[in-house]
């Protein structure tokens, strides 16, 4: 029974990672950018539905919305800042845009402290669905319930994107080869600001359901950030399950791992797993579809 | 040309360095009869929100020192301030640069032990009489260097603990504790001691970490071994989420905490589901004495809040400091200072009443107060009358 | 006050020095052509190592240097060994996996490492002994460019295919190179130890990286001047600067990085401009500025 409710928990968790490593996942694949200013999209993503709840006085679903559609508007505000000079530029950018992201997260993360002058901020009760489930002496909350639906839904929708539509067909072009991409009549700009708007939304998600539980702060999209970072690489980068399952798996482990071995080898056993993965399987435990590479 | 260039450059950097120093030298100087003691501050980082009420109390007790001419002969203290966030190695940096400053006579810090240990080393190398206002493991002050107005909340916990057992009567009690901070593994034994002897069954204990931020898995693990009460001895974020997660899971058992969930802001964090969660607290508006209600009263007038227990505490440390210049002096060093403030060993009429200075730690059990938040947002005394009607 | 101010500088010059000699550790990989993160770790272990040695067997600062510069290097050399057949992107992330697990490490041997206590240096660090190190770190570099070696790690970063059609023994160079960079990396952890007085786990994390890095990227990746001179821009002046800026330094820094990055992309010192520059004024010709658009670096 214990197990259960540690498993169920495990996943609610994961779901959160999911959604990250989702995000993560496409910025990675279509540009080739290793993102680390994606924490943040989650940090504005959580604050946006919090004073959407608090200041507006408006529902949580209505929240839930607006955290996503702040993390696309951060994603696409760096991107188009941090990134897109650097593209223009042509070549390999792989450090510049390292750089560019860490200046961005930086800088992002501080304008977070200081919006919400470093205090620790809650969701408060009542603003955010307290139902609760008992099945069989497994509890479930309503939002955890909730964020495991909206990842499972987010990954299927996105990757239906990439797979099934045109403009998908273009992202992933993109991710091939550019120059290919534009003889093949895509317009690259719309294709890249596409992938960066779903996979901000998807990290402003993360934030959301995230934060909806617990107290949270500006510091939140660091945390998501490392165990999204270790989700995506263990799942594979070249297909949007394999990084949600990475997701799934990361949140189970660390709940599971704090139960049965202690609380203080949770995280060595989750990047020791990323370094072992890294290691033998560089493209991911699930790796399907090869992207091109750099 | 590229010597030329690179020249050129350093030229430029070197005079933009010295242009910073012409205008540093501008802002300092010390003025006739001007005091300064160095405050590290923590306006930012981890404990932001305990950083700014420990502020709020050590300012007014600064303002009021200056304002009464408490020093005499017309001296008033300065702060200098230097933001810490409460990070050992920012902190450190910024005591390193208050130990040069041989005009600073005392210094003031630290909330986390890790950072109050760390500190305490630069400026005990200096000399630099140390009062830490903030962090509560054992044994951190030692004179004559580094004294600790610090309200030991080991010795609060005892006896909430002895209180619940006999007021509340819970069959059984299980734990949870942030794991790798002393702090906290200290107040856990402090629980734990307290429960000691009176028959409340021990469940056992469930870690968590410093850095942790999901807690459906620790709530799951509690609610696992179905205890009467639930001890939280843990940061204040994590606490306040364990609250939550177990509230909202449906526990209905008697929670106890600690301190950390008394300022204003942890109850906007966590609102109505804080009720009835009984914490010690050395300082309560509501049974302070002359100088306590005194000092709400100015708090109030100046912050339009009540006081919580950090501020108090952080008062308490500026006052300590501010009598310690008073007695060393007409021209305070930072060796007078450090004498007079290893010297006392006992304040009349503070905010906390007649306090006790054993070993340079302040004692005041005599102040120790039992509180909760009530549903809509005020602190009152815990009885366990109110207790589990969650 | 004038005193307090100089104070305040040598302590900025200090902590501009050390970053200078982790920065170089992260040259010296660059210049092979790999990009990591891993300096960090190899300073955590530089540092810990000699940290523990220096409180439990009391050793002095130059045989914890030499402890600290060995440890770094045994765990480059191994990390080297594993990681290098990675490719470039993958490689960066295995070293940024790396940090996590260095950290985790340190966190779980709490008796050698203290924990997530942390640990106090019982040991400081003197102006001149960082000026002396990082002296010798650097004319070992420069030496190092003249040599063989050099020559290899360039031709190697330029093109790796083209390198081992030559004959330069790619992985051997790359491995050499980590090794390297786990020595200096190791020494410089020891001496930010002696300086901070005070080191935990997250003396030595994700945000030390990104510095490290942004001082190597922006003060000039292709020559080891160029990271002396990002470490005093991105490590020292802040240390100094913070007297006069309190909350949003960290908004100032990002806009820093940014603006170097897009308006200089080959860092503050950077050979191939002065000698375009050079060119364009000592030939003012067609045909200097057409070697000049051909010579634009990918």
């Amino acid at each position: 029974m214990l197990f259960l409710q540690q498993l169920v928990n495990g996943i609610s968790l994961g779901a959160v990672y999911a959604l990250f490593a989702v995000g993560f996942g496409v910025v990675f694949s279509t540009m080739r950018i290793l993102n680390l200013a994606q924490g943040v999209y989650a940090t504005w993503g959580a604050l946006f539905a919090y004073w959407t709840v608090t200041e507006a006085g408006l529902p949580f679903a209505v929240a839930v919305l607006a955290g996503a559609a702040a993390g696309a508007v951060a994603a696409v505000a760096v991107d188009q800042i941090a990134f897109q000079p650097l593209r223009s530029r042509g070549g390999d950018q792989l450090l510049g845009t390292i750089i560019t992201s860490v200046a961005l997260w930086i800088a992002l993360r501080e304008a977070a402290s200081l919006a919400t002058g470093a205090a620790p901020l809650g969701f408060p009760p009542g603003t955010v669905p307290d139902g609760l489930l008992q099945v069989g002496g497994v509890r479930v909350l309503t939002t955890q319930l909730l964020a495991i639906a909206c990842a499972v839904a987010v990954t299927a929708a996105i990757h239906l994107v990439l797979r099934r539509t045109r403009l998908g067909a273009a992202i992933r072009a993109v991710g091939h080869d550019r120059g290919a991409a534009m003889l093949g009549g895509v317009d690259p700009r719309v294709a890249i600001l596409t992938a960066a708007a779903l996979a901000g939304a998807a990290t402003g998600l993360a934030g959301v359901f995230f934060a909806a539980g617990q107290t949270f702060t500006f510091g939140l999209g660091d945390g998501l950030l490392l165990h999204g970072f270790a989700a995506v690489v263990i799942g594979g980068m070249g297909d949007v399950r394999g990084a949600a399952f990475g997701g799934f798996l990361i949140g189970v482990i660390q709940v599971l791992s704090a139960q049965y071995i202690s609380a203080s080898f949770q995280d060595a056993i989750t990047f020791g797993l990323l370094l072992a993965v890294l290691v033998a399987r560089p493209r991911g435990l699930f790796r399907t579809v090869e992207l091109g590479r750099a | 040309m590229a010597p030329t260039l690179r020249r050129r450059s350093l030229a430029a950097l070197a005079a933009a360095i010295a242009a910073a120093t012409l205008a540093g030298a501008c802002t300092g100087g010390t003025e006739e009869g001007e005091v300064k003691i160095g405050f590290i501050t923590a306006l930012t980082g981890p404990v932001a929100f305990a950083g700014q009420t420990f502020a709020n109390g050590i300012e007014l007790a600064v303002d009021q020192v200056n304002r009464e001419g408490y020093l005499g002969g017309g001296r008033r203290i300065t702060l200098v301030k230097k933001e810490g966030a409460e990070k050992p190695s920012q902190a450190v940096d910024q005591a390193r640069q208050l130990s040069v400053d041989q005009s600073v006579v005392g210094a003031l810090c630290c909330i986390l032990s890790p950072v109050a240990g760390a500190v305490k080393v630069v400026t005990s190398d200096a000399e630099l009489p140390l009062n830490i206002y903030g962090a509560t493991d054992l044994g951190l002050q030692d004179p004559p260097y580094v004294v600790r107005t610090t309200t030991l909340p080991q010795e609060a916990n005892k006896r909430l603990a002895r209180k619940v057992a006999e007021e509340a009567r819970p069959a059984s009690v299980a734990y949870v504790v942030t794991q790798d901070n002393s702090g906290w593994m200290s107040q856990l034994k402090s629980f734990q001691e307290g429960f000691a002897g009176t028959g409340v069954r021990d469940l056992g204990t469930v870690d968590t970490l410093a850095a942790q931020t999901d807690f459906s898995g620790a709530a799951g693990q509690l609610m696992a071994k179905n205890p009467e009460a639930i001890v939280i001895s843990t940061l204040q974020q994590s606490t306040i989420s364990l609250v939550k997660a177990l509230r909202s899971r449906g526990y209905r058992g008697l929670l106890v905490t600690t301190e950390v969930v008394g300022s204003p802001g942890a109850f906007k964090a966590a609102g109505a589901t804080l009720a009835d969660v009984p914490f010690p607290v050395y300082f309560y508006a509501g049974k302070a004495g002359p100088a306590g209600q005194e000092f709400a009263r100015a708090y109030r007038a100046e912050y339009g809040t009540d006081p919580d227990a950090y501020a108090a505490q952080g008062y308490m440390a500026a006052f300590m400091m501010a009598t310690a210049v008073r007695n060393a002096g007409a021209n305070p060093t930072r060796e007078s200072v450090t004498k007079a403030l290893s010297d006392i060993e006992r304040l009349d009429d503070t905010i906390y009443g007649t306090v006790q200075f054993r070993d340079g730690q302040l004692y005041a059990p005599e102040s120790i107060v039992h509180v909760t938040w009530t549903r809509d947002g005020r602190q009152r005394e815990w009885a366990p009358a109110g207790a589990g009607a969650a | 006050m004038a005193a307090t101010q100089l104070a305040l500088l040598f302590s900025a010059i200090e902590f501009a020095l050390v970053g200078a000699i982790l920065a170089l550790s992260t040259y010296v990989t660059l210049w092979a052509g790999l990009l990591s993160f891993a300096t960090v770790s190899f300073a955590a272990t530089g540092a810990f190592t000699a940290t523990h040695l220096m409180s439990e067997a009391g050793f002095g600062l130059w045989p914890a240097l030499a402890a600290g510069g060995l440890g770094g290097g045994v765990l480059a050399a191994a990390a080297g060994l594993l990681l290098i057949r990675l490719d470039s992107h993958w490689l960066a992330l295995a070293t940024v996996a790396l940090i996590l697990v260095t950290r985790v490490v340190v966190v779980n041997l709490g008796d050698l490492t203290g924990g997530s206590e942390g640990r106090i240096v019982p040991v400081k660090v003197e102006l001149w002994q960082l000026v002396l190190v990082l002296g010798l770190v650097c004319l070992f570099l420069a030496r190092l460019a003249r040599s063989r070696f050099g020559t290899a790690a360039v031709a190697t970063r330029e093109d790796p295919t083209a390198a081992a059609t030559m004959g330069v023994p790619v992985r051997r160079v790359q491995t050499a190179a980590f090794a390297i960079s786990g020595v200096i990396g190791g020494i410089g952890g020891v001496l930010q130890a002696g300086l901070l007085r005070y080191i935990d786990p997250d003396s030595f994390y994700i945000d030390l990286a990104v510095t490290v890095i942004a001082c190597v990227v922006l003060g000039g990746a292709y020559h080891w001047f160029g990271s002396v001179i990002g470490a005093i821009v991105f490590t020292g002046l802040p240390v100094y600067v913070n007297q006069f800026i309190g909350q949003g330094q960290s908004i100032i820094n990002g806009v820093l990085l940014l603006v170097i990055m897009i308006w200089v992309p080959g860092g503050l010192i950077d050979p191939l401009r002065w000698r375009r520059l050079r060119e364009r004024r000592s030939a003012a010709s067609p045909a200097g500025a057409a070697r000049e658009v051909a010579e634009v670096r990918s």
